[in-house]
Formats: structure tokens, sequence, C-alpha cells
């Protein structure tokens, strides 16, 4: 085999007819313009939030501390770890090392996968009926007296009077009326799920765009003359973790 | 290829410290009472930005990147301001600025 026929089989980008160096540039240049659209889109759903907030700073506050701190705590340092682990090999790859990047690689999606465990164990407890004091419904009295009407209300064994509500409750999205509305407001739960549900969205296209990305380095495709899918890959993962420091500030701390 | 050469791993690990820090910064910061929670939101949202300046800089590569791409990277930042801030005036003069800074 001749040295040109060698050089023809490395894997290096230019089977679309342009120079390596520049599909390089060219592809996070293009990147990086799709990740702006992203971040107008997330700009959107952060404008909703804060509208909504306004409207009802109380609720929101109050909606906020149903949210499990540590849950949301955790899964931000999974993310920046991941995304500390992502960059990382993208340095790896660059100084030749193929199997730190792939061990790198596995890492972040194994992360990733820990991050959507967490984001349903949440979910599912969001979707539950809990146990809340009725003295915390007093603002409420006519839900107060809905959910005695239809057995919900006990004394537990602690002797405190409860009643078991779901705090994302569908039937009250858009209600401005402070008396009928849980004290729990349902327009937070509804940007909460539609938020981390997009963003969880993110994380599903993230983990199968970084599988993608792994699978090519095990067959050894990428080299420290190409690594364009591995650095577009680590990009969009970063866009994950940029879009979550603002949501866990914004959506589990603001009680 | 651009940016090969130099391993940058020293400033990434300094990056994370950096970013596990202020998260811790961040969770203290919401059980202090600034006087009101609106103060508490803004400086929560500060740390964000901090943050992902961070994160943009040196894990997405910014501090090493051509003009180009550096432009592309920061082109949407002054027009999400512009929208989320200009809504925010608004909402905030309909509402009653009192209501949302008592």
């Amino acid at each position: 085999m001749s040295v040109a026929t060698a050089v023809k089989k490395l894997h290096d980008g230019s089977k679309w007819g342009n120079p390596p160096e520049l599909v390089y540039d060219m592809s996070r240049m293009g990147f990086w313009l799709f990740l702006a659209t992203e971040l107008l889109l997330f700009a959107v759903l952060f404008t909703a939030y804060a509208v909504y907030y306004f409207h009802d700073p109380a609720g929101f506050h109050a909606s906020a501390h149903e949210l499990s701190v540590g849950f949301g705590a955790a899964n931000t340092i999974i993310l920046l770890v991941s995304s500390f682990t992502v960059a990382w090999s993208i340095e790896a790859i660059k100084q030749g090392n193929i199997r730190l990047m792939n061990i790198l690689l596995a890492f972040t999606i194994g992360c990733g996968l820990v991050f959507l465990g967490n984001k349903y164990f949440e979910y599912s407890h969001k979707m539950h009926e809990v146990e809340l004091e009725a003295v915390a419904l007093a603002k409420s009295p006519a839900l107060l007296k809905d959910l005695k009407e239809q057995g919900k209300c006990f004394t537990n064994t602690a002797g405190q009077e409860v009643c078991r509500v779901i705090p994302f409750n569908v039937a009250n999205i858009g209600s401005g009326d402070p008396l009928t509305k849980p004290a729990f407001a349902s327009m937070f739960f509804f940007l909460y799920f539609f938020l981390t549900g997009v963003h969880g969205l993110h994380i599903v296209v993230g983990v199968a765009l970084l599988s993608w990305v792994l699978i090519k380095g095990l067959r050894g495709e990428f080299h420290p003359g190409w690594y364009t899918p591995v650095e577009v890959g680590g990009l969009y993962w970063h866009l994950v973790d940029l879009i979550w420091i603002y949501l866990f500030p914004l959506l589990y701390l603001v009680s | 290829m651009a940016g090969n050469g130099k391993s940058h791993v020293k400033e990434m690990a300094l990056t994370l410290a950096a970013l596990l820090i202020l998260t811790v910064i961040t969770v203290w910061a919401a059980h202090v009472n600034f006087g009101s929670l609106a103060i508490n939101i803004v400086i929560a949202v500060l740390i964000a930005t901090i943050k992902v300046s961070l994160v943009m800089l040196f894990f997405m590569h910014l501090r090493w990147e051509n003009k180009l791409v550096v432009a592309f990277a920061i082109l949407a930042i002054p027009f999400i301001i512009l929208a989320i801030g200009a809504i925010i005036w608004d909402t905030t003069i309909r509402v009653g600025v009192e209501k949302v800074f008592p």
C-alpha cells in the first residue's frame, strides 16, 4: 500500500471536498450560530418565567419551596463535572490520546443518564399526590372545602390535619384568582415542567450525539488531525450545562 | 488544526473548581436575606452569569477561538438582553414596581 492510499484512508472530514482545517473552522462557526438559536429559544421561556413571576411572586416562592434543592444541586454538580470531562476529552484527542478520550466520553454519557434518572424521580414525585398541612390551605377555603368533601383530608399520626393534593394541577393553569388557586401556583409548575422538559430533551439529544461520537471514537476515526465531531458534540453538551446553570437558581432557589 | 498543540487541561480543572465553588455560593446566597426576594434573584442571576461566562470562555474554548467564531458566539446575547429586559421593564410598569421591589 502506497503512502498516498494510507493517508486517504484516514478520516479527516475532507470527503466533503474541503480541507479538514476549513471543515473544522466552518463547523465551529456554524455550530455557534445554531447555539445562538437555541439560546433564543430558551430566552423566550425565561421571559415567560419572568412575566409570570412578576404577576405572582408569592405563589412562585411557595411553589419553589416544593422542589428538592438536593436533587437540583446534585444535578448541577453532575452537569458541571460532565462538562469538564467532555472538554477534557477534546484536550485528550488533541494530544492523540484516543483511549482517554473514549473513557471521558463514556463518563460524560453516564453523567447524562444519571441526570435523567434523577429527573425521573423528581417528576414522578411531583405528579403524585403529596400530604400538605391543612393550615397551608387556609388561604384557599374553597379548595379546602372541596378537598374535605372528596375525603382527601385526615389527621395524621403526628396529630396534624393534612390534605392530599397534587402539586402540579393542570386545571389551575392560568388561574389568577388567589382564593381558588392552591397554595402553590400551578403556573410555576407549568413553567417548571416545560423548562426542565425542554432542557431534558436536550440532554437526551446530547447523550445520543455523544454516543455517536463515542462509537466513531471506538472505531478509531479521530486523531489530532481530525476531531471536529468531538469538538462540536462537546459544544452541544456545554449548552445543556449553560441552560441548567440559569434554571437551577430560578426554579429551585427562589423560595 | 487551529488550537492544536498546547493542552488546556489545567485551566479547565481550575474552571471546574471555580464553578463548583460558585454553585455552593449560589445555594448559600439563596438562604441569606438581602432585603428583598427580587434582590436575591438578581444576585442569583449575576452569579449564574459569571458561571456561564467561565463555561463559555474555557470549556467552550472562546478564550482561544478566532475572532469570527467569537463574534458568532456572542451574536445572540445583546438580543436576548433586549428581549428579556424590555419585557421585564414593561411588566414591572404594569404590575407596579412597588409590588416587585417592596
